[in-house]
């Protein structure tokens, strides 16, 4: 008992140093108070069979040090989406949070600081953050399609199936409004395309059911990672098998297609080609290559950590890894199919990057066949740019038939098509047909299953029914959630009196979000709280302003005039232009309610409309009051939104998470959670024995605590 | 004929300058919209390299001399180069789209002359009757009808309310592809379900397009015909006995054909370049289509060649045109 004791308060001394120790190395100012505790894992630690659940405590204060810091170009040099946002709004504290986040690989940590960063886009506005694209799909009832996954350009058509007594039951007709850019994967960045590969190739890893937010996998069987996050290792699934419709060739695939699919995907920036999405795999990953199984063992051994649902796990063996992924993943229909490891491969990153999976898991990461390639491919184009751009040959559930250009495309269900379900609908004609109208006769008279619907006509397609084998069958139109677009209004922050912070929120008060969704978008939008849409990584609605909310007009436009006497400018000094490109009719009636509005408040509000290439001009180069734009994700990350939209041009050298007091820091608010952001200092404290990753100093102390608790129960 | 021998070669003369107008017209315009082609398909992630490389393939660097003979180079050379957009070569482009339109004005000229030929007939016969009138104004109600309204009006009727025809789109895409004009396709390679689905494909787009045309020319047909009809040698082939239906079809419409053909062959330049409105509202991928979807990506080659195209069809039917016009009316070759 006495023992006991003994190692009770030797761990408490322990945690009572270390805690002092932290708290000297890194103690924050005194206006910061400990007010959120934010949990993650929990972990058993047994000492002497006594068993005590640590919860792992993330340090509620996040301290950011860097060791250089660049400040942006002058004013002459900014461009837009370029070398800073597009609202040119600058600040040097989220400028480093948006680093810290971006590159952090601890999940849990990430999902936080992407709260605050959310937090702050609510609160300073640099964006007014209009809302949420809103799904609904068109389609006959005879068709049952999957649960709606925002992240996804299409439905997986395998697991689409069709009623057998609709019209043709294993054959689907989709009207669309324009056809893919091209098929091979390097050459591809529209809806279409990524739609079309959805159907034609597997990817390392991929998304099921309707969760946007985990990665599950695909032609990998299971992923890990070192532990300074620059290298991904992953083990490839067995019998896979690309089917070569143009040659009428199989070929088995294998961990040298990844390595290769990898690899071409960097290597083709340097070609001429269709279109250039190269840059979401590129940007991040050095390069790929096969390793031996010896190889990967040996690697394993060490330690790698595997993220997995959201958390973080540490795997040592091959059948611990294995097994991991195999329980884990046991509800994800084709990860059962096919089971045995064909090897492996491993990636290696420029820098950790923890969204490195959603990017590998878009069409961009799609594994072509080297093989197939091989078939086709010159000197003049190694790659086989050429040829792979209409000639698909991939592992997924559907081949390509025939692609008649503008006019159709034609699938069949692959016979070699390894994962679950299998098809049941065998060929899907995808019809191109422009006209608005003429797709919505050809719904109404169901020559189609589904198709695209305008908003705008979607009124015409309410109670439609139409009866076939004695049975009447009805269109349906359900609303099935929110997608990843948003849409936007830029202040221009170079331009007074958009460089005020009240200005910007009042006039963020003063937009009449409920009437823009419902007469604008005819509901087809939802409100946002800031700059990650719902559903995804981040997303939070514990956002200091509510302007986002329902309110009355009265409520809306006081609000605003009492955040406008608080900047104290005179709102009849200034005219205020808003920008939008022409044609785009959602957009000029957006502009028109923002003048009536903001027009409340005093301003002198003018409205302009421009060419697309004239009006990306203007923004791109700051010579804008207020414009009018939407954004759609690349990679279903936070990053993807946050840093692009957000980023006020500051570069940061050695950024990082740390546990050590920076020097001249800056400290900021958020949530309850205070920020410091300085220098790294130059000279490290005497406890420098001591340092450990800064969220592990709170849990050993608390680990000390409640073993000391649980001894002294005992 | 030496006097035809020379028209003929007057006639081909007259074509180059026409043809160089063409070209430099085609190419100015191009240069005068005001936005870098390169950054046409807009990307925040478009690398500069890509963007020096893209202008350096294209010469949209060089001065605009350099440009213009580079194009005439290449034009003649038959590098007609690639799709900005697509990455396809433009004349393989070309040869997918191209006779779709084809194919689509083959079958609406034939609609145009038939309908409009025997209306005009029809009229011309029964001038000042109940016929007449009726033929009259249902020609006006023709041709002052919008392409798109009448385009709506067929497929909402024969399409949505009947379903007697399919409403959009090609047929089955016949066995084998050799001229990308299916129902050409489907009857070279024997598959006689493609030809009857792309016939029945064929006929609501066809008769849209052709229905203005084939109101001026039932209207010119009449006035050409009762003109021929009131010449003093129709009154002598009829005082010889000759009978009416003879007189009619030998005498007087050997006459009063010589307008239609040339208004019918510009009517056929007209439609290959322009039933933009018609291959949108049937969704069918024609050359019309295809334009203007390159003029909102900015796809300068291929807004260059189609233009270049339509240009050298137009000219290339205007001549045959004038040269059956000289070899029906001599007076033309003199």
């Amino acid at each position: 008992m006495e023992g006991k004791w003994t190692i009770g308060v030797v761990l408490l001394i322990i945690g009572l140093l270390i805690g002092f120790g932290s708290g000297y190395m890194a103690a924050p100012p005194k206006v910061i108070k400990q007010t959120q505790i934010v949990y993650r894992n929990q972990t058993k630690i047994v000492y002497r069979n006594v068993t005590v659940t640590v919860p792992q405590l993330v340090y509620p204060n996040i301290m950011i040090s860097y060791d250089k810091v660049i400040p942006p170009p002058p004013k002459e040099n900014l461009t837009g989406f370029s070398n800073i946002g597009p609202s040119f709004y600058s600040n040097m504290s989220l400028d480093a949070l948006l680093y810290a986040a971006k590159y952090e690989t601890n999940p849990v940590i990430r999902t936080r600081l992407y709260n605050i960063i959310q937090a702050i886009s609510n609160y300073e506005v640099p964006l007014i953050w209009l809302g949420q694209a809103k799904a609904r799909r068109h389609y006959w009832n005879w068709v049952h399609l999957p649960p709606f996954n925002p992240v996804l350009a299409d439905n997986m058509w395998n697991f689409i199936t069709k009623d057998p007594n609709g019209p043709s039951p294993t054959k689907m007709i989709v009207l669309d409004i324009g056809e893919p850019e091209s098929l091979d994967p390097a050459q591809t960045y529209e809806t279409a395309g990524w739609g079309d590969g959805e159907q034609l190739y597997n990817r390392l890893m991929y998304y099921y059911g309707n969760d946007s937010v985990h990665v599950v996998p695909e032609a990998a069987y299971a992923w890990a990672m070192s532990k300074d996050g620059k290298k991904l290792y992953f083990a490839i699934r067995d019998g896979l098998i690309f089917y070569d419709p143009w040659d009428n060739k199989t070929f088995p695939m294998t961990p040298e297609d990844v390595a290769y699919s990898i690899n071409r995907m960097i290597a083709s920036a340097n070609y001429e080609k269709v279109d250039y999405p190269e840059w979401i795999i590129s940007e991040f990953v050095k390069s790929a290559h096969v390793i031996s199984k010896d190889e990967m063992t040996k690697i394993l051994s060490g330690g790698l950590e595997a993220p997995v649902l959201g958390k973080s796990y540490t795997v040592s063996s091959m059948d611990q890894w294995i097994s991991l992924f195999k329980d884990k993943f046991s509800y994800v229909s084709w990860h059962k199919a096919k089971t045995g490891i064909a090897g492996f491969v491993e990636i290696e990153l420029y820098r950790p990057y923890l969204a490195i999976f959603q990017c590998l898991a878009t069409n961009v990461g799609s594994i072509l066949s080297r093989q197939a390639i091989a078939l086709h491919n010159s000197t003049d184009d190694p790659l086989g740019l050429k040829w792979a751009n209409e000639h698909p040959v991939g592992t997924g559930a559907y081949y390509l038939v025939s692609w008649t250009h503008n006019q159709e495309l034609i699938f069949k269900a692959n016979p070699y098509y390894w994962g679950l379900p299998k098809p049941t609908v065998k060929e899907f004609d995808l019809k191109i047909v422009p006209e608005e109208d003429s797709r919505i006769m050809a719904l109404q008279k169901g020559s189609a299953d589904y198709g695209v619907v305008a908003p705008t006509s979607e009124e015409k397609m309410v109670g439609v029914t139409l009866t076939y084998n004695g049975k009447t069958w009805k269109f349906e139109m359900p609303w099935v959630g929110g997608t990843f677009d948003i849409v936007h209004v830029y202040l221009n922050y170079l331009r007074e009196p958009f460089n005020n912070l009240y200005v910007r929120q009042a006039l963020a008060w003063a937009t009449p979000y409920e009437f823009i969704i419902s007469k604008v978008y005819r509901g087809h939008l939802m409100p946002v709280s800031g700059v990650i849409p719902k559903g995804m990584l981040g997303y939070t609605e514990n956002v200091p302003l509510a302007y986002w909310k329902n309110w009355t007009e009265t409520q809306r436009i006081e609000h605003a005039k009492a955040l406008l006497k608080k900047s104290g400018i005179d709102p009849s000094k200034y005219t205020i232009t808003i920008y939008y490109n022409q044609g785009n009719k959602a957009r000029e009636m957006i502009a028109t309610l923002l003048q009536t509005e903001w027009q409340k408040l005093g301003f002198t509000v003018k409205i302009q409309t421009f060419s697309w290439p004239t009006y990306l001009q203007k923004l791109t180069h700051h010579d804008y009051d207020v414009a009018i734009l939407g954004w759609a994700p690349d990679y279903a990350d936070p990053d993807d939104y946050a840093y692009p939209l957000m980023w006020g041009g500051y570069k940061f050298e050695g950024l990082k998470i740390t546990s050590i007091m920076p020097e001249n820091a800056k400290t900021i608010t958020v949530e309850g959670t205070h920020i410091v952001i300085g220098k790294t200092p130059s000279k490290l404290p005497s406890f420098a024995p001591f340092l450990l990753a800064p969220a592990v100093l709170p849990e050993l102390s608390y680990a000390a605590y409640l073993l000391r608790k649980k001894f002294s129960k005992n | 004929m030496p006097e035809y021998k020379y028209y003929l070669i007057r006639r081909t003369l007259t074509f180059l300058p026409t043809l160089i107008g063409v070209i430099i017209i085609t190419f100015v315009i191009s240069h005068l919209v005001p936005a870098l082609p390169a950054k046409g398909a807009f990307s925040r992630h478009l690398d500069p390299r890509v963007l020096k490389m893209i202008e350096q393939m294209y010469h949209l660097n060089a001065p605009w001399y350099l440009q213009l003979w580079y194009y005439i180079r290449d034009l003649f050379t038959g590098n007609w180069g690639t799709s900005i957009v697509t990455n396809r070569p433009i004349l393989h482009e070309l040869s997918i789209y191209f006779p779709v339109t084809f194919q689509l004005a083959i079958f609406a000229e034939f609609f145009a002359l038939t309908i409009g030929i025997l209306l005009g007939i029809i009229a011309a016969v029964k001038n000042d009757t109940a016929i007449d009138q009726t033929i009259r104004v249902l020609s006006v109600i023709g041709y002052s009808m919008p392409y798109f309204l009448l385009a709506i009006a067929l497929q909402m009727i024969f399409y949505w309310l009947l379903g007697w025809l399919p409403g959009f789109g090609l047929g089955i895409k016949p066995k084998t592809v050799y001229t990308h004009m299916y129902i050409i396709d489907s009857i070279l390679c024997g598959d006689w379900n493609a030809f009857v689905s792309n016939v029945r494909h064929m006929i609501l787009p066809s008769i849209s397009l052709a229905t203005p045309a084939a109101a001026v020319i039932a209207r010119l047909m009449r006035g050409s015909l009762l003109d021929s009809l009131g010449s003093d040698f129709i009154d002598y082939c009829r005082m010889k006995g000759i009978p009416e239906r003879v007189v009619v079809f030998k005498h007087a419409m050997k006459n009063a054909i010589i307008p239609i053909i040339t208004v019918g062959g510009l009517q056929f330049g007209g439609f290959l370049g322009g039933a933009i409105i018609t291959e949108t509202i049937f969704a069918l991928a024609g050359l019309g289509r295809y334009l203007v979807i390159s003029t909102y990506a900015m796809d300068y080659p291929i807004i260059m060649a189609g233009t270049f195209l339509i240009a050298i069809v137009y000219l290339v039917v205007n001549f045959v045109v004038d040269l059956l016009y000289a070899y029906v009316d001599p007076r033309v070759r003199l």
